[in-house]
């Protein structure tokens, strides 16, 4: 039988690293609860957990106590865009964005409690600029960026955004779902106030965990409340982040395998990284051009590939695909919005989303079975 | 050698400032303190030695790292 050829990395990375499954497994074996207690195991827990926030802080530019663990990115940008909203308030989206994103927007409109437009985030830099500015309000307090796409692969200028925010006195949530582990982001170079970034995708790490990393001296009302570990007799919760976000037990094998995945990514080293994605989506797109029948969507050098097939609906390339052992992600992926900005919207599309850990063998397979269909 | 415990608003905060002061070749170890104590109840400090209580508050001013009142005195 021949091996499985897994390219739908935008949904989760696959296959973890042996050091992430090592972690995960060790810290079922030897750690207590962090931050909820004095022994030894507790200890132990809470230094690994200080360790994950230590190294990812390093990563992304931004002190360890701002380096909030979630339950993954979609809790992260609700945890943002709710915490930072005020009353009345009125938040630019642009349109490349997640439902994670969009739908906590979507939320405090329908309760009345914000107004928001979206963006064109597509073409160059002092398009994208322009376009923000059109729609700029005196009430704008959030702009919301998705950094890549996750039907495509489209970058958002996130440095020249940071910088006009800044300008304007907005907070910048980015949505780093799908840049994490594969693209440099840096809160202090970029002026981001709160980055929104999934564990288990291009950090390797396991489903389960996330992170809300932010901006020194921002404040946010809390989106849920419990037990902090701390200051236990306040009915309310403490000011102080991380604690103030993190009400309960954290999950702690998940951020012990975030930790070794984020090292990974570290020692592999992101421009290693971007180099051998963008080589094997640049090839496969190449290639792909030259199949009768085939239409690419948006941006397509970089991690994530979006196209149909003439003839085709993606569920059906989607099921001949898996058919050869080729994992690939068909629909909407959760983003209408882009669905609509790249043109994909009447039927979704085929994504192929590849890791460092893909090989250009692995593309010629792909290939091979889309051409098949057209025979 | 006497011990001092110096308040520490979070527990992050506390490792952060134990990292600081390990750096620093200051001696400090993490500890819960009795919620009697303090009016908020459980909370976290910073064990160690009296004699460099104030040696670490300069490092954690430096840092920026908040601290708050050298809370409990004992014997290692």
């Amino acid at each position: 039988m021949r091996r499985t050829v897994y390219f739908d990395n935008a949904a989760t990375s696959y296959p973890k690293p042996a050091a992430v499954v090592r972690a995960v497994t060790e810290a079922l074996r030897t750690a207590g609860n962090p931050g909820r207690g004095s022994h030894r195991l507790a200890e132990t827990a809470a230094e690994l957990v200080y360790d994950c926030r230590a190294v990812a802080a390093e990563m992304f530019g931004a002190e360890p106590e701002r380096v909030v663990f979630t339950a993954g990115a979609t809790h992260a940008l609700n945890a943002a865009v709710k915490g930072l909203a005020e009353p009345g308030c009125h938040i630019l989206i642009d349109n490349y964005a997640h439902n994670a994103a969009l739908r906590p927007v979507a939320a405090l409109a329908s309760a009345g409690l914000a107004e928001y437009d979206v963006y064109d985030a597509d073409g160059d830099e002092e398009r994208v600029l322009a376009n923000i500015v059109q729609k700029l309000r005196p009430t704008t307090r959030l702009l919301i960026a998705t950094h890549q796409s996750n039907i495509c692969s489209h970058i958002l200028p996130i440095g020249s955004i940071g910088r006009l925010c800044r300008e304007y006195g907005i907070h910048l949530i980015v949505d780093a779902a799908q840049s994490a582990g594969h693209l440099t982001v840096d809160l202090r170079t970029m002026n981001i106030t709160a980055l929104c970034v999934p564990g288990h995708k291009g950090l390797f790490g396991p489903m389960g965990v996330g992170m809300l990393i932010s901006a020194p001296n921002v404040t946010y009302k809390t989106i849920f409340e419990g037990g902090a570990g701390i200051h236990s007799l306040d009915a309310a919760m403490p000011e102080e982040l991380p604690e103030r976000l993190e009400a309960g037990t954290l999950p702690l094998p998940a951020i012990a395998g975030l930790l070794a995945g984020i090292r990974y990514v570290r020692q592999t080293g992101l421009q290693e990284i971007c180099l051998h994605e963008c080589t094997l989506t640049s090839v496969l797109t190449g290639r792909l051009r030259e199949i009768s029948g085939v239409t690419l969507y948006g941006e397509s050098v970089g991690s994530v590939v979006g196209f149909n097939v003439a003839g085709y609906s993606p569920a059906e390339v989607g099921a001949h695909l898996a058919s050869r052992g080729i994992c690939v992600r068909t629909g909407y992926h959760c983003a209408p919005l882009a669905h609509r900005t790249v043109g994909s919207f009447e039927n979704g599309s085929v994504r192929v989303s590849v890791s460092h850990l893909n090989r250009m063998t692995e593309i010629d397979r792909l290939v091979n079975a889309v051409h098949d269909l057209q025979k | 050698m006497s011990d001092c415990i110096l308040a520490m608003k979070t527990r992050t905060a506390a490792e952060k400032a134990r990292r600081a002061a390990a750096f620093a070749q200051i001696s400090a170890e993490v500890v819960s303190v009795d919620p009697n104590v303090t009016r908020h109840g459980c909370s976290v400090g910073l064990r160690l030695n009296c004699a460099e209580v104030e040696e670490l508050t300069e490092l954690l001013d430096k840092k920026g790292i908040v601290y708050g009142d050298v809370i409990g005195r004992g014997r290692r």
